[in-house]
């Protein structure tokens, strides 16, 4: 039985849908709010850029695990 | 410009130090521990090198040598001598484009002008350059900025500004200035640090994507961790100096205003110790997965291109790969600019957070 490897590419893919949903409102959101007020453009996308940060470790964590686990695969 | 010049270059230049101790430490402990793997599959590489040019003769009937990515992307450990040997004959007949398994579990890099190196050398020599490559790179690349930010601050002068004054000013003022927008004014003591720590980890990252190079920011342990455990002592140290003792732990303990509050400490403290804690690892963690495994996905391209390539032109190994990975390379040069503003951003936010009287939002502060 080599449950691990159907399991780490699964994961994986779940995380990625996660972080994807996540990702795809925080820009939407800041897009909105560029689009509203330019003027403010730039403190914006940082914002923007750490909480994408954040959102995205989530599927880096999950790419690390795999990494780990991949040793293992039979 | 001269005076964050030669600030930002000690701090490189301690950043290294740091770095390399750790790295070095940790590559010691590595290649022992896996010395006898290593001497193993150098070896194995070795004889195979050796042997490419009659071995490639032969592989179309050996059926581990018909596909180069199944070889390559095999443990190298596990796979038989004549196998191994038969991808490399078609790695060298593709050029210097194809990638070899080996490193994290048989995933598949490009080689580095390491790896011409390391083939040259006695296997045991070779484990052990293999296992110094990210120091190498890291090192090598904090001399040549070294090198050009040192030139430069002797050479630029603002009362006669040329191009090079120009394109100095415009990155230093615009790293200042996007700092500025999260610390505030005090951004101007923080700027050589942190803006070190963007152009070191940006070359760094770029130099993955260069022919025959390879980016340190690709090993967790050997540099990525070491940089986030720098930027985690130097907020530490910032906090403690701005706070004093007693301030420090105040906010450790969540700046309890009213009796429900401290009352609420003893769960709150520990939680924001770990919160400190997990601060360097999940920065170096992201850094090193982006860079990681969009190297991962350029090789693996590579290799891709390689094996459908042989396959479609009737297993001629004097066939170039196909460019699969031509647009991932762009994929990359986005990823590697980002990381580098993330990484020194989080950095930006760790040290705000801090500040007695700056931006101080509590929902950014322990929200991760």
């Amino acid at each position: 039985m080599d449950l691990l490897g159907l399991a780490l590419p699964i994961g994986l893919g779940l995380a990625a849908i996660g972080s994807g949903l996540g990702l795809g409102r925080a820009i939407e959101g800041g897009m909105n709010a560029m689009g509203r007020q330019p003027e403010a453009i730039g403190q914006i996308q940082t914002a923007m850029i750490i909480g994408c940060a954040f959102i995205e470790a989530l599927t880096i964590y999950a790419l690390v695990a795999t990494i780990l686990l991949m040793g293992k695969v039979g | 410009m001269r005076r964050i010049c030669n600030r930002s270059l000690a701090t490189l230049v301690i950043a290294l130090g740091v770095s390399l101790l750790v790295s070095g430490a940790y590559a010691q402990d590595h290649g022992a521990a896996h010395d006898p793997h290593a001497a193993d599959s150098q070896a194995v590489e070795a004889q195979a090198h050796d042997t490419a040019p009659t071995q490639g003769e032969a592989y179309p009937d050996d059926p581990h040598g018909h596909d180069p990515a199944v070889t390559h992307t095999e443990d190298p450990h596990a796979a038989p001598a004549h196998g191994e040997a038969a991808g490399h004959g078609a790695e060298g007949a593709h050029g210097a484009e194809a990638g070899h398994g080996g490193g994290h579990g048989g995933m598949p890099h490009l080689p580095s002008a390491l790896t011409f190196i390391e083939s040259k050398l006695p296997p045991e020599a070779a484990a052990k350059v293999d296992a110094f490559k990210d120091p190498i790179f890291s090192l090598f690349m904090a001399l040549v900025l070294a090198l050009v930010f040192v030139s430069l601050s002797t050479k630029l002068d603002a009362r006669k500004p040329g191009r090079l004054q120009m394109a100095m000013e415009l990155l230093l003022g615009g790293l200042y200035s996007l700092f500025r927008t999260i610390i505030g004014d005090d951004a101007r003591k923080y700027t050589p640090f942190l803006g070190s720590l963007f152009i070191f980890i940006l070359c760094n990252n770029l130099f993955g994507m260069v022919p025959l190079g390879h980016a340190a920011t690709s090993s967790f342990a050997n540099t990525t961790f070491a940089l986030g455990a720098l930027t985690f002592l130097y907020v530490q140290g910032i906090a403690l100096k701005l706070n004093g003792i007693k301030g420090y732990l105040f906010h450790l303990a969540g700046s309890p205003k009213s009796m429900v509050e401290w009352c609420l400490t003893p769960l709150f403290f520990p939680l924001h110790v770990v919160g400190e804690l997990i601060k360097p690892v999940s920065l170096s963690l992201r850094l090193f997965g982006n860079i990681f495994g969009e190297d991962t996905l350029v090789a693996t391209m590579v290799l891709l291109g390689a094996g459908i390539s042989y396959s479609l032109s009737g297993h001629n190994p004097y066939i170039p790969g196909l460019p699969l990975q031509f647009p991932f390379y762009f994929l990359g040069l986005l990823s590697c600019t980002i990381q580098a503003l993330v990484f020194t951003l989080l950095a930006t936010v760790y040290i705000a957070l801090w500040l007695p009287h700056g931006h101080h939002d509590h929902d950014e502060a322990h929200g991760h």
